[in-house]
């Protein structure tokens, strides 16, 4: 048996005061928050997972908290892989905000929504927080109509993806995180790179194609003198035209200069067009403490290297090959 | 009962060897064209430590932007249990002696000629500091070599079969103006200096020495009397130096590497030929060519064992430990997993240094990859989070030493056989006749002979002596004459006994050995008994 026809929940006027009334107790009650939608680089359809990711926007809206006694989750935990901080948050947006905000955007998607796996970053406590999933139908159709997504999240964990928006507070935390190779450069007339831009060196190039390195700089140390400096990489990444036999390139490190067969080739900024020479590219060998793992104080990889070195018997090589070589 | 103390970290220096391993693996993602955007090195730690301590090394509060960075690799101990395959015997001790090498600078000697110097002069105005003169054509064999500008430079050619020599040449002796300044780099590491001589003369050579590690010692030596001079270079990274103005070299010259003990030399006539000079004369202008024959020597030296250290017991134990990878993908964990896999077939052996008071006793810690296992949690709701770790187990076969002792070393051990009566019969005994006056030389100790001082025909050591006998230390008659005189040089007086005052005398083998009933062994205060062996072998010849 139908229903009654005489009483109607799907009256657009109602609808509308309805959204209107939430999106203004969100202006009121949330909180500024930025939407960081995911950029799939490279998608392994065996594994099923991209581990490219990439977040290049960001896009401010306002979001309610609804956990307001503070981040669910079962918080700061102490593991044998360091401290881990498992807070869980559920963000509730206005779908016509987002749509207005955020989903005019996409270009490529029929009807855009919050997606899983895009970022949240919350200004207040400084928390990036991951879609784990996007709850569409809370409340259930009180006005015949969806007004809200509630976004249940998680605390981000950092897997090196690149972040590129523009918001400062957001790629600091790039800066800050992402495993990083300290080089020491030599500077002519004070021409120092510039924070966030690619610096590339060629490490061949002829006929048979050319190799690349390249990297973000992160942080500049310039020494008092303007002649060197101390400039930190992230996100390194190599191109190579030489072999494209092979699927996919070998790694790379950046190389000194002046090192071994003549090799000379220096480092370029990419907006900067700056040229400087590597003096020195910091590795375990150097047991530098500063300038190796800056960016992850939990890592003790160069402390074993320093301990190990103490008493580990270098005098005989292992014809099999030794691990601090070639691993 | 055990009492003194003594710690060799063993299980903290397991802790880093095995950390040591995998510190240095790296994760690498790609686009889909197959180059790489990313590489990162995976952090690595050693799982349990004090809490407090893992929340300062941790961004918290405002500073926590993520939950944690991933990928990353932590390892812990699971256990220790004995190793039952690999008993060794109770009585097998360590032990390393401890001997002061004593370098007899000066004392070469010559090995073979190994090479060739081409020294080149070139003018004086063609220098420019740092430029390798027109004319030469040194510094091209790969072989680190000194690279002298000013006045010309030393280069070597070596022939094949030393090649792989990998020395260091400086020239080190010589004669620098009043102001001019030498500066003294060393190729890529060391330290550099730059000295400026005081002296306001050419009439004395300067000596400037340079050492491992640390360029020039500061100052210039005046010396008076110029002899061999060695200088101890020592590094592998060569070492430049410049000369910025007139200098003269006037001496021989030996180059020294410390490693492999070889020095350079370079006599004086050759070095006045390469430099064309004589003493206080200006330095050579013209270009000028000359070459000369490079001789390797060997440094003598000599060691003395002083003392030696030993740790006689060990056991076996197998330490377990177990390695964890956490990521976010599966692709960078078994990125991880595919760098460490192959080199265990299935154990991977690292040679240590485990007593920190030997360091040339070496063992040889095999690691073996027992197991790989992985937990996947991606099963569930939208909301709870994927964990994925490989976990590899293994087990490092290393051993726990005991202290360390340092025993003397025996420098003298005296035996002593006594019979039960006291009496020493062991050697042989002259008899005579009747009581006769014996010298005072003949005393126990010295030695008494027959025949001349020169050409002894029968010599032996006495042992006891009384008014009718002389009993000897040797059971040895062989050559002697029956009734000849005895003689004794007593530090270049001769005294004799005459055949005429002892009437007659007579030699005859003891006969009294089964009457030994000990032997007193007499050694250093310090030691004890398990410090040595003894092993006495009776020569049947004596009997």
């Amino acid at each position: 048996m139908p229903r009654n026809v005489y009483f109607s929940q799907a009256v657009k006027s109602e609808q509308n005061l309805y959204e209107d009334l939430i999106i203004e107790s969100l202006k009121i009650f949330g909180q500024d928050a930025y939407y960081l939608p995911r950029t799939i680089i490279n998608r392994d359809e065996i594994f099923g997972e991209d581990s490219s990711s990439k977040f290049d926007d960001a896009y401010m809206i306002e979001a309610y908290i609804e956990n307001s006694d503070g981040f669910e989750g079962e918080g700061d935990l102490y593991s044998k892989f360091g401290l881990e901080i498992r807070d869980e948050a559920t963000f509730i947006i206005s779908r016509r905000q987002w749509q207005r905000f955020i989903g005019i955007n996409y270009s490529n998607t029929t009807y855009p929504k919050p997606d899983e796996g895009d970022l949240i970053y919350l200004p207040l406590s400084n928390s990036f927080f991951e879609i784990k999933f996007v709850e569409e139908e809370q409340p259930f159709y009180q006005l015949s109509n969806l007004p809200v997504y509630k976004l249940n999240c998680a605390l981000f964990e950092y897997n090196d993806e690149d972040m590129e928006t523009g918001v400062a507070a957001i790629d600091l935390t790039q800066a800050k995180n992402a495993y990083q190779v300290g080089l020491d450069v030599a500077v002519s007339n004070g021409n120092h790179f510039t924070l966030g831009e690619i610096v590339t060196q060629t490490l061949l190039s002829d006929s048979t194609g050319y190799v690349t390195v390249f990297g973000e700089v992160q942080t500049i140390t310039k020494s008092t003198d303007n002649t060197t400096a101390i400039i930190s990489v992230s996100n390194i990444g190599t191109v190579d035209t030489t072999n494209e036999s092979t699927t996919t390139d070998s790694a790379r490190d950046f190389l000194v200069s002046s090192g071994s067969a003549g090799f000379s080739a220096n480092l370029v900024g990419s907006t900067s067009t700056h040229t400087c020479a590597i003096t020195n590219v910091y590795t375990l060998s150097d047991d530098d403490l500063n300038n190796t793992f800056a960016s992850d104080s939990q890592a003790k990889n160069v402390q074993f290297e320093i301990e190990g070195d103490n008493f580990i018997d270098f005098s005989e090589s292992n014809p099999f090959g030794d691990p601090s070589e070639t691993l | 009962m055990f009492g003194s103390h003594f710690y060799h970290a063993t299980v903290r220096k397991s802790v880093a060897v095995f950390g040591t391993l995998f510190n240095n693996i790296t994760v690498a993602r790609k686009k889909g064209d197959g180059s790489l955007v990313n590489q990162v090195k995976v952090p690595l730690a050693y799982g349990p430590k004090q809490k407090f301590l893992s929340r300062l090394d941790s961004d918290t509060g405002q500073d926590a932007s993520v939950a944690m960075k991933l990928p990353r690799m932590a390892f812990e101990i699971a256990g220790v249990d004995f190793d039952t395959t690999k008993k060794l015997q109770k009585r097998i001790s360590i032990d390393e002696p401890v001997s002061t090498t004593v370098a007899t600078e000066g004392a070469l000697v010559f090995e073979e000629e190994i090479g060739n110097l081409s020294l080149v002069a070139v003018s004086k105005s063609s220098i420019v500091d740092g430029v390798t003169p027109a004319g030469s054509s040194a510094y091209t064999d790969g072989i680190k070599n000194i690279f002298m500008t000013g006045f010309g430079q030393i280069s070597r050619d070596d022939n094949a079969a030393s090649a792989n020599l990998d020395n260091v040449f400086v020239v080190s002796y010589i004669k620098v103006a009043v102001g001019a300044s030498i500066l003294v780099s060393n190729n890529g590491g060391g330290v550099s200096g730059s000295v400026s001589p005081s002296q306001s003369t050419y009439s004395e050579p300067y000596q400037i020495s340079i050492f491992p590690n640390r360029g020039l010692d500061g100052i210039l030596h005046a010396a008076a009397n110029p002899e061999l001079y060695v200088y101890n270079i020592g590094g592998d990274n060569g070492i430049n130096l410049k000369f910025s103005d007139a200098l003269l070299i006037n001496q021989q010259h030996v180059f020294f590497v410390p490693d492999v003990e070889i020095k350079w030399q370079i006599s004086q006539a050759q070095m006045d030929i390469i430099w064309g000079l004589t003493a206080n004369t200006s330095p050579l202008n013209s270009t000028q060519v000359i070459d000369h024959n490079i001789y390797k020597f060997r440094e003598i030296t000599a060691s003395t064992v002083t003392s030696r250290k030993s740790i006689k017991q060990q056991t076996p134990y197998n330490i377990n430990m177990q390695l964890n990878i956490m990521a976010k993908n599966q692709d960078d964990g078994l990125q991880i997993l595919e760098q460490i896999i192959p080199y265990f077939q299935p154990e991977y052996t690292v040679a240590i240094k485990p007593i920190d008071d030997m360091p040339t006793f070496k063992q040889d810690v095999p690691i073996i990859l027992n197991s790989v296992s992985f937990d996947d949690q991606y099963e569930g709701d939208y909301n709870s989070r994927r964990v994925l770790i490989y976990t590899l187990d293994f087990t490092m076969k290393m051993s726990f030493y005991g202290p360390v002792a340092t025993p003397r070393a025996i420098r003298q051990v005296l035996i002593d056989f006594t019979g039960n009566t006291g009496i020493k019969a062991f050697g042989a005994l002259i008899s005579f006749a009747s009581i006769v006056a014996i010298p005072t030389s003949f005393t126990p100790g010295a030695t008494i002979y027959q025949g001349s001082d020169k050409t002894r025909t029968w010599s032996g050591t006495i042992d006891a002596v009384d008014s009718s006998s002389i009993r000897l230390v040797e059971n040895n008659v062989t050559g002697y004459t029956p009734g000849g005189n005895l003689y004794v040089n007593n530090g270049g007086e001769i005294q004799e006994l005459t055949s005429a005052s002892d009437q007659s005398n007579s030699i005859a083998l003891s006969g009294d050995l089964d009457t030994f009933s000990s032997i007193d062994i007499s050694i250093g205060a310090d030691d004890t008994e398990s410090d040595f062996t003894v092993t006495t072998t009776i020569d049947n010849t004596d009997f």
